[in-house]
């Protein structure tokens, strides 16, 4: 009896230990075919700052996280202010934790919305493409709401709603991971036009 | 609330000078977020700054940050945030927080309740806003 006991406990713990994402959350297609998700516990796990990533409604970041780990080396995007815009310390903000693993498409304003950036955050202007290489662990998820109140906006329109389809990539300090993240010279950069930023910016 | 907070600034104001004292653990700690009451100074995680050093000003406490990234061109300098008469320190595992202040700077963003008690006043690049303080801590940094 007891042996029958200790053999259904066994199939438990190897069926919770095929389960899924957390909370049935299902990777992304391109995620899917390229990566596995951790456990906490799992080595790596803890590195991928889930608790830095995943915040409360209307505090931006992530609803919900997976940390995975990539098998193979992947494409990611993020657009950032340019080279132009250097602050007062000798700053862009070409490098920061948040990606996204779809290059970037519509307009300025549709991306905004889509990943959850106030105004005051980025100014969305130029496009960066590096490689997250194989064996990089991060955390992904859907993008969090965020409120008037985190972007700073007195009348209330800055809000942006929480987004299950466009899923953000958290890379906790993006440059000390060596070569984890290999991004090419600023140089190949471009900036978007702002009515779709698939496409470089035309100059007149 | 963290288990393994501590509460060290009490109710009362202390002299900044005590607040130094006890703000010393906190030194070379790194935080993702910076928060005015519930506003995002920065994008919550997106850069990482590291708290270098503690002096006060008179009624002042400089907390003098900073970015993780090194910088694109020259030396590495501090950003300063300010708190002009702190009150409500408490330390944890996952941050400090000022519960009050009669007034906060960062780069070009300042903060300060209201005479209400209710609100505070928000003044950045983008002009000036209101909200209300909804009991949050004046300034929160987190890792």
């Amino acid at each position: 009896m007891m042996k029958r006991q200790m053999g259904w406990l066994a199939l438990a713990l190897v069926l919770a230990g095929c389960a899924g994402p957390r909370g049935g959350m299902t990777l992304p297609p391109p995620l899917a075919a390229r990566a596995v998700v951790l456990q906490p516990g799992e080595p790596g796990y803890d590195r991928a700052r889930i608790d830095a990533a995943v915040k409360a409604p209307g505090q931006g970041g992530v609803s919900e996280g997976v940390v995975i780990r990539l098998a193979e080396d992947l494409p990611v995007w993020r657009l950032w202010n340019g080279p132009g815009r250097v602050d007062a310390r000798g700053h862009t903000n070409r490098l920061g934790g948040w990606w996204s693993h779809d290059a970037p498409r519509g307009t300025v304003q549709a991306y905004r919305a889509a990943y959850e950036i106030c105004l005051g955050w980025n100014e969305l202007r130029w496009v960066a493409r590096c490689t997250l290489k194989a064996g990089t662990v991060v955390v992904v998820g859907p993008g969090q709401s965020v409120s008037p109140q985190t972007c700073g906006d007195g009348s209330g329109l800055e809000r942006y709603e929480a987004n299950a389809r466009d899923w953000q990539l958290y890379l906790d300090q993006p440059w000390s991971r060596g070569s984890e993240l290999v991004c090419p010279e600023e140089s190949a950069d471009y900036e978007a036009d702002p009515d779709e930023l698939s496409r470089p910016k035309r100059t007149s | 609330m963290d288990k393994d907070a501590v509460h060290p600034g009490g109710d009362a104001a202390r002299p900044l000078e005590a607040l130094l004292g006890l703000l010393q653990p906190a030194l070379g700690r790194t935080f993702g977020e910076i928060r005015f009451w519930g506003f995002a100074v920065v994008r919550p995680n997106d850069r990482c700054w590291r708290l270098e050093s503690l002096r006060s000003e008179g009624q002042i406490l400089c907390l003098g940050l900073l970015d993780a990234e090194p910088p694109v061109t020259g030396p590495a300098t501090l950003a300063q945030l300010w708190i002009a008469r702190p009150v409500g320190l408490t330390l944890s595992s996952h941050g400090l927080t000022f519960e009050r202040a009669e007034r906060l700077g960062f780069d070009r963003t300042e903060a300060w309740p209201d005479g209400d008690g209710l609100h505070y006043q928000l003044c950045t690049t983008r002009g000036t806003a209101r909200f209300e303080i909804q009991g949050l801590p004046a300034l929160t940094l987190q890792a």
